[in-house]
Parts: structure tokens; sequence; C-alpha cells
């Protein structure tokens, strides 16, 4: 199965259960799973297993279309339908000519169609790279998007297929996907078709926003989500407050603990680094029900 | 002056950052705090008692197949570069809405003019008055959308739009180094990176700073905040100090959680803290 971890809000420990589920599952209780970075604009999976990884296979995605103009060709002010035609702000005037924005294009040859001087032409670049990492013996497909690159949904859709691939070939059981933060394209992508989700909340008004916007979206997109409440006793009242706004069912707590930062400083789970804290103990007790219950049903 | 906040990775506190120093900034200057993380714009949230001055809805375009002109020639099929036409025998050109961007291509390619222009909302734009001399502006993007991006580049548009009134622009940017991002930066002069001294930290810091290399900012600063929590505070602040990368030192501390707990500015919840402090030297600096 394909299970997601997400969060609307950024930085509320998606990475910290992925990363711990991983190593919980593969080598706790002995069930293969694959990882998948699917915050393809600041990839961090890895980091969070471990200083040391093998780099197996690595392929390059170019399939960002980029409008160029031919200046030679180009008549300049005295036409300028181009960005007159172009839905995405993605061509502006500068000086006497047009300028092509490159981040704004999406190659949609809208300009190419109304260019009385057939001046416009396009190129391809590299919208980002999926590599197979192992670390020890867990694979993790992580994915890479380009700096200032559109696409990141094409992206995400990509290293979720290439870890279906590692799957299949390594029978492994389960993938387990890291989404970025957000409810936009990429996590779009990563949610589509997915078997189960886990939203990761802290007990503040920002993340607790961004819990109900992104369980929104997984209920439009009819992805069964369950809640886990990262940093419980940073404010008990706000977390007593959580099981009533959202709702699906919450999975565990796991308290604010130092040691969770100092395993993430020695790049290892904590569940690993320090399995005897108090964040660890209450932390394998979601673990197991993620694995045996969430995973199973 | 526009000012943008990001950094790559979430959570490391550009909101706060943001959020801070647009209101340290408004203490001495007309000031518009742009919140260009639409898909979970936080920033109006420190400013409880703000006032709507306007809120429209951002719309894109969509076709509508008039099927009494189609003659199902199939050039729109072709040429759509999402592949969100198809022709289903007996059924004309239907439209996967999900898969549109809005290009319009479609329509230009028609040789009937059998395509209409339709309305899809990707999200809202609002301004609000939170103090006296600062304003917030913000996009959200609706629940389902993927046009993320687009809704960055078009409250960046509407800002600037009203930038003369204006003597500093906080630009408070998404987790990430995309496209939206880009196109933020480009219009930017000054750009700070907001990152946290841990190895997650420090690795979307990299790729932060290689978008914002693409382009020709004028001055370039990191906040390191919660300092003191993670461990590599040493590692960035050399890593920044070799690319001559002025930084700033945010302590982590109770005032801090606090602040971001109960969603209120520093300079009203610890004014005398050493958060305050370390957020007015920022202010100070651009004064």
């Amino acid at each position: 199965m394909e299970l997601v971890v997400v969060s609307g809000k950024g930085g509320t420990g998606k990475t910290f259960i992925a990363s711990n589920l991983l190593y919980y599952l593969n080598k706790h209780v002995s069930i293969p799973s694959v990882g998948a970075d699917a915050d393809v604009e600041a990839p961090d999976l890895v980091l969070a297993l471990s200083s040391r990884h093998k780099t197996e296979k690595c392929v390059e995605i170019y399939e960002s279309r980029k409008a160029r103009i031919n200046y030679d060709k180009c008549i300049g002010l005295s036409c300028l339908e181009c960005t007159r035609v172009c839905m995405f702000k993605a061509i502006d005037v500068v000086g006497d000519r047009p300028a092509v924005i490159e981040e704004n294009c999406e190659g949609c040859t809208a300009c190419s169609i109304v260019c009385k001087a057939n001046a416009i032409t396009y190129y391809t670049k590299l919208t980002g790279r999926i590599c197979l990492y192992r670390i020890d013996t867990v694979p993790i497909v992580s994915g890479d998007l380009e700096v200032g690159e559109r696409n990141s949904g094409h992206l995400v859709y990509k290293v979720r297929e290439f870890a279906k691939d590692v799957c299949r070939e390594f029978r492994y059981k389960h993938i387990v996907i890291d989404a970025a933060a957000g409810i936009g394209c990429p996590v779009i992508s990563s949610l589509v078709g997915a078997d189960k989700a886990i939203i990761v909340v802290e007990p503040t008004p920002q993340s607790i926003e961004g819990a109900l916007r992104i369980l929104k979206l997984a209920k439009l997109m009819n992805v069964h989500t369950y809640v886990v409440i990262n940093k419980h006793d940073l404010n008990e009242e706000f977390s007593k407050k959580i099981s009533d706004v959202l709702d699906a069912e919450i999975l565990g707590m796991i308290p604010y603990d130092y040691a969770a930062v100092k395993a993430y400083a020695n790049m290892q789970p904590l569940i690993a680094y320090n399995p005897h804290s108090k964040a660890s103990k209450h932390l394998l007790k979601v673990l197991e029900v993620i694995a045996f219950s969430v995973m199973r049903s | 002056m526009i000012i943008a906040v990001g950094g790559g990775k979430g959570g490391v506190g550009k909101t706060f950052i943001a959020a801070n120093l647009a209101y340290g900034l408004s203490m001495y200057r007309k000031v518009l705090l742009v919140d260009a993380d639409v898909e979970n714009p936080s920033a109006k949230m420190l400013f409880k008692n703000s006032k709507s001055i306007w809120k429209r809805s951002v719309v894109e375009f969509r076709p509508r197949i008039n099927s009494s002109r189609c003659r199902l020639c199939g050039l729109c099929v072709d040429r759509c570069p999402e592949n969100a036409l198809a022709h289903i025998p007996g059924k004309g050109i239907i439209l996967i809405e999900t898969l549109c961007s809005g290009c319009g291509v479609c329509k230009l390619v028609c040789p009937n003019d059998a395509i209409e222009s339709s309305e899809f909302i990707n999200g809202w734009i609002e301004l609000l008055n939170a103090r006296s001399s600062l304003d917030v502006i913000y996009g959200e993007l609706i629940c389902g959308s993927r046009r993320n991006n687009v809704l960055i580049v078009e409250t960046l548009h509407e800002a600037l739009k009203i930038s003369g009134k204006y003597d500093y622009l906080v630009v408070d940017l998404p987790p990430g180094t995309g496209a939206g991002i880009a196109s933020v930066i480009r219009r930017s002069d000054v750009v700070i990176i907001v990152t946290e001294p841990t190895p997650l930290g420090l690795s979307d810091t990299y790729k932060f700073l290689k978008l914002v290399s693409k382009f020709r900012v004028r001055e370039v600063i990191a906040v390191i905040n919660k300092w003191g929590i993670g461990g590599v505070e040493d590692k960035l602040a050399k890593f920044f100090n070799e690319k001559g990368v002025r930084f700033f030192k945010v302590p982590y501390s109770r005032e801090a959680i606090e602040s971001y707990m109960y969603s209120k500015p520093v300079f009203e919840i610890a004014p005398q803290s050493n958060v305050a402090s370390s957020i007015l030297e920022i202010v100070k600096y651009f004064i």
C-alpha cells in the first residue's frame, strides 16, 4: 500500500514521522517498505535517516518546455502580441522588446501561435532528478526539482512510479511517501490514488488551520486520513481542541523532547538514536498502530 | 524596497521572521506584508484585529466547447499542452478540468470559433489593514487547485500595483524552491534566507541559495532562527561567512515559542525579550 505523510503547514514533523516509520517497518518489525521523498523542492528524507547512504541509480527528467524569442526575427514594440496572449505573465516588456520570464513560462505555445514574425521557438530543460538511495537495506526514492522549476506535480508522479517499480522488483510491501507542505500541486500528486494519509499536526493555531486544509483536500480526493499530534505538550489546551476540530481518527500523541532535535542533528531516526527517550516511547506506540492497524486495514 | 523572506525548509520560521520584521519596520515606516504562502497563508493570524480593505477572487480561463459550432476537427485536442481535452466518440470534445492550465491555446487554434471563455476560481486575494502603518495582502489557494505557482505570481502582482504607497514590501514566501518563489525573488531587492541550525536546515539552505544565485538581487542576508537548538550552528555560520552572506541570529527561547503559539507579534507579547531585540537588530539594519 501507499501511505502518505502530509501537513498543511511546514515543519510540523512529516519527515520525522516518515523517517521513523520507515526505520520501524524495516528494522523493528521486518515489514520491508520503500520510502518516497515527494517534497521535491526541499528533499530531506535521506538526511533524516542517515549521514551515510549509497546512491544506486539516478535518472534525469527533461520535461520542462520553455519559450525562446529569436530577436533577429522579433519585430518588437510594434507587435507584442505574445505579451497579450500569455496567461501566465511569462512575457514582459524589457526595454524595447518582449522577454520571457523563464520561471513563469509553461511552454504552452500560445505565444508562438500569435507571433507574426515566427520568432518564438521552444527548448526543453531539466525538470529534476530522481535517485534511488539505499540506507543500510532501506531503499529511498527521492525527487529533486531543479530550482525555479514548475512541474513539481509531474515529478512527484514519477517518484511514485519509480518507488512502485522498486517495490515490485525487490518484493517490498509498502511505500511511505513523505509529502511537501501545503495543499498545492505536488501534494495533490502525492495524494491522488494513495491508500491512506497521515496528517502530522502540532498544537498551534497555524498548524491546526493547515491540518484543516489538508484534511479537506484528502476528503475531496477520497483518501482515508488519520492524525498524529506532534509535540502535544507544547500546548495541552490546543491539543485537546484538535480532536474537536479535526474530523479524523487520532492515532496518538508525541511529546516535545529535545532528544528528537538531537536525533536530527545526528542524522538518525529518533527510535534508533535514542530508543528510551520520552518521545521514542510514545512514538513507538504510534508507529505500532500505523504498522498493524492503519497499514493492515 | 522589496524584501523576500524565504528558505527551503518548512517550519524554520519564515512567517515568524517576516511578520515580526514587517511589524518592526512599521514602527518607523509604511509597510506592506505580502503573504505569498498561498497554500497556507498564516501571516495574517498575527494581526487579529485587522480590517479588510478589499477581497477578490482570482480566476483563470477555462474553455467551454460550443457544440453547435464545433466540427470535431480535433485541432484543440492535438494542440492542448496538458492533454486536458479529449475527443470521445458520440460525446464530442470534453475537458478534463483537473489537467487544464488555462493557457488558452485551444481557443487560439480553433478554426470554427467554437471555444468560449469560462472561468475557474483559483483562490482569493485580500488586502487588510493591520495597524496604522502596516497593511497585509495575502493570496489563498482554493482547496483542490494545482495552480499554486500562478497564484503566487498574481498575489505579488497585486502587491506591486499598490507598492507606491509603502516604503517596504516584506514578502513571506512558502517553503520550497519552485517557480512561484523564483518569480518573487526575481522582483526582490533583498532576499532573507531563514534557516535553522539542523542538518536539514543546512541542506535546504544550499538549495535555496542556489535558486537565489540565479537572479541579480541586491543583497542576500540570512537569519539563523532557533539559534542554540540544533548542533550545526557553527557549520551554518561558517558557510554563510564563506559565501559572504551577512547573518543574524535569533535565539531559541520561550518568548519566541509563545509568540508563535499565541500568534502575537513579539513586539507586543515580549518587547523586552532577547528575541524582540534580535529582530529589532534586523529592522535597524534596513532603516
